[in-house]
């Protein structure tokens, strides 16, 4: 097999606490992944898990009192945790393009697109303003919005929010990037809007080998735009594998949660699966597992000592009933 | 359906809003006089709500669901049309005739973050329209009421206490639930309850939703834009697009047999995990500028299968089946046709 495009090994990002004698607090706990080209990853779970974390830490543009005190993230054979502040500029926008999730908030309200689109390709590529230009439309085009040259010349608040996040899809391709992260890239759109935008994404990995990390929380939609997905749960990956398997036979309580707990799992009128109570606080995670509270399998073990992540079938899941006997596993899905 | 007598009723409603004048943006409102510079919100809406049951109004953002939300608990006023409740004209209506109807019928918003005041706790926050709506009453019954409640929805009484933003998502959600509750309403409008929360707390909200209305009698209008949600909790669909209701049916008739190719898009545009999407035609482009210039049905730029009537004439609602209504030349005039 080739070698990965990106390989996150055992990454842990804690916070440092403001006051000299509080402890800091790891807020990712030893998270590790690869992912390679033309590969559509999803990485799910509710919001605290730590997923936009995960993909600011990746190209560490996460705030300044956060720190990656362990762990390794590997992009393109790079180490890019030992890399300086200038590498990383090289990194960032050039190879790993990022879409941020709010298409009103992450375009500035008062540049035009074009000043937008070419300020963030001149600031890497040595090329005049109007061969940029070109770029710019051409992947404005790309990205199908109508009448590239007269939007260019129009501010954000002129576009639809379907348009907008096209035009931040096409700022995050407009250097080409070999990975593209986007958080929760749709979840401010409509359904039409979403197939629109998830249609162009897809797309775009197939026909440019372009890999995509793809944040959300919602498992439908993961379904059918990625190819290998990542559960997250208190700062660890709970379960990943491809994700057709991972739906299909999901093996972690949590997941198996998620996917029960989905509207359309139950019939119409019919009261809906629910996990009990809520995801720990920073302060409330210990050396076991940290669905414990909220499984409905758990047993002596599991508040004993964190689980392994054995292989499953095709794909891993940290859970003690996967290694322990299987009989604890009852009502499977 | 049609025996159950009818609680709310809306005919004929418009709603229209100014557009800022782009050509002359120093001058003031009031001096565009042209009706070509406002934004229909609300464009000659029919809609009726049986008691006890739950409709669900859907559409895309900007097709005037949160107008027409407004519009149904009195915060806005229309510009023609009525709205009926149980008989009674409550629109334009002054304040102290309206606030009977107030009592009767609360709101639940979108945002569990904004909606409820950073400076109240929850036990002030739930006392406060109790106290407002029978200021008789004495302040210790109004506080057993809101623990009440607050058990009701599922909120341990050791957080009366607590202001919002040392609650959860779900809680939070849970509270607003609750001040809605707490004058007893027969008819609750929700605006997008669910968007802001997650899966597993989306499940807990729609069980109470339902537990809630198993055991108070209550009738929902839900607006939401989540086809899933909207499958599991409505008993009939209404289909909103630009203003005005396309397409009407049971929740079964939506969901297996749609007519109204703009619902078929919708279908086909929402992701299932099981099963593929709905094989029905997408749209084409976006959600139009919305300061009508043309003529004929809003759909037509985007719809796949629009033809020549489309371009010239508004489609107006018509029952094709029992308790099916929809506004759509292609399936009129065929169905016309074939009789």
């Amino acid at each position: 097999m080739t070698s990965p495009l990106l390989k996150v090994t055992d990454l842990r990002v804690n916070f440092i606490s403001r006051w000299p004698n509080e402890p800091s607090v790891d807020v990712l706990r030893g998270v590790s992944f690869e992912l390679y080209r033309g590969e559509r990853v999803a990485l799910v779970g509710e919001s605290g898990a730590g997923k936009s974390l995960l993909a600011t830490s990746i190209i560490q543009l996460f705030d300044s009192s956060a720190r990656i005190s362990q762990g390794e993230v590997e992009f393109e054979g790079q180490p890019l945790t030992q890399l300086k502040p200038k590498q990383l500029r090289q990194v960032r926008g050039r190879r790993i393009g990022m879409v941020f999730q709010d298409p009103m908030t992450n375009l500035n309200p008062t540049l035009t697109l074009e000043q937008q689109l070419l300020e963030c390709i001149l600031s890497h590529r040595r090329i005049s303003r109007a061969e940029a230009r070109l770029v710019a439309l051409h992947k404005l085009r790309q990205v199908h919005i109508p009448a590239p040259e007269a939007r260019l010349q129009q501010y954000p608040h002129q576009l639809s929010a379907g348009q907008r996040q096209r035009a931040t899809i096409a700022m995050a391709l407009a250097l080409e990037p070999a990975l593209i992260i986007a958080d929760e890239p749709t979840s401010a759109l409509d359904v039409t809007m979403q197939a629109e935008v998830m249609s162009l994404l897809t797309h775009l990995c197939h026909s440019n080998g372009v890999a995509l990390l793809l944040i959300t929380h919602d498992l439908s939609l993961v379904a059918h735009a990625s190819d290998r997905c990542l559960i997250m749960y208190a700062g660890q990956i709970v379960e990943q594998g491809p994700t057709h398997s991972l739906i299909n036979d999901a093996q972690h309580p949590y997941t198996q949660g998620l996917i029960k707990a989905l509207p359309q799992m139950s019939a119409p009128g019919q009261p809906l699966f629910q996990i009990p109570g809520q995801m720990p606080t920073v302060d409330e995670l210990g050396h076991y597992c940290a669905f414990a509270k909220r499984c409905e399998f758990a047993h002596d073990l599991c508040w004993k000592k964190a689980p392994a992540m054995p292989l499953v079938n095709d794909h891993r899941a940290s859970c003690h009933l996967l290694v322990a006997p299987k009989t604890h596993i009852g009502a499977k899905l | 359906m049609t025996n159950t007598p009818v609680l709310l009723e809306i005919s004929n409603l418009h709603k229209s809003y100014h557009a800022p004048n782009k050509d002359h943006n120093w001058l003031p409102n009031f001096f565009s006089t042209s009706h070509s510079n406002r934004i229909k919100a609300i464009n000659g809406l029919n809609l009726s709500i049986a008691v006890g049951e739950t409709l669900c109004v859907v559409g895309e953002s900007g097709c005037g669901k949160s107008t027409l939300a407004s519009l149904v608990m009195g915060l806005e006023q229309p510009d023609q049309g009525y709205i009926s409740y149980q008989g009674n004209i409550i629109n334009g209506l002054n304040h102290t005739h309206r606030q009977e109807y107030h009592k009767r019928m609360q709101m639940v918003f979108q945002d569990p973050y904004t909606a409820l005041n950073p400076r109240l706790t929850v036990l002030h926050v739930l006392v406060e329209p109790l106290l407002y709506h029978q200021p008789q009453m004495k302040r210790q019954d109004a506080i057993d009421q809101a623990m009440a409640q607050l058990l009701a929805v599922g909120i341990d009484e050791s957080l009366a206490q607590r202001f919002p933003h040392q609650l959860s998502g779900g809680q939070r959600q849970r509270i607003n639930i609750a001040r809605a509750l707490m004058v007893c309403p027969e008819f609750i409008v929700a605006d997008e309850p669910l968007s802001a929360l997650d899966v597993s707390i989306q499940a807990q909200i729609l069980n109470l939703l339902a537990q809630l209305q198993h055991q108070q009698q209550l009738t929902y209008l839900i607006f939401s834009h989540n086809l899933a949600v909207v499958e599991h909790m409505a008993d009939r669909v209404a289909v909103m697009y630009e203003g005005q209701i396309c397409e009407i049916a049971s929740r079964q008739k939506i969901f297996n047999q749609p007519l109204h190719p703009y619902t078929q898009a919708l279908l086909a545009a929402s992701p299932q995990i099981y099963k593929n999407p709905s094989n029905y035609q997408k749209l084409v482009g976006d959600v139009p500028n919305r300061i009508p210039t043309q003529q004929g049905c809003s759909l037509q730029d985007r719809c796949p299968k629009a033809f020549e009537t489309c371009r010239h004439q508004n489609p107006k609602a018509k029952e094709i089946e029992p308790n099916h209504w929809l506004a759509c030349h292609l399936i009129t005039t065929t169905r016309m046709n074939s009789e």
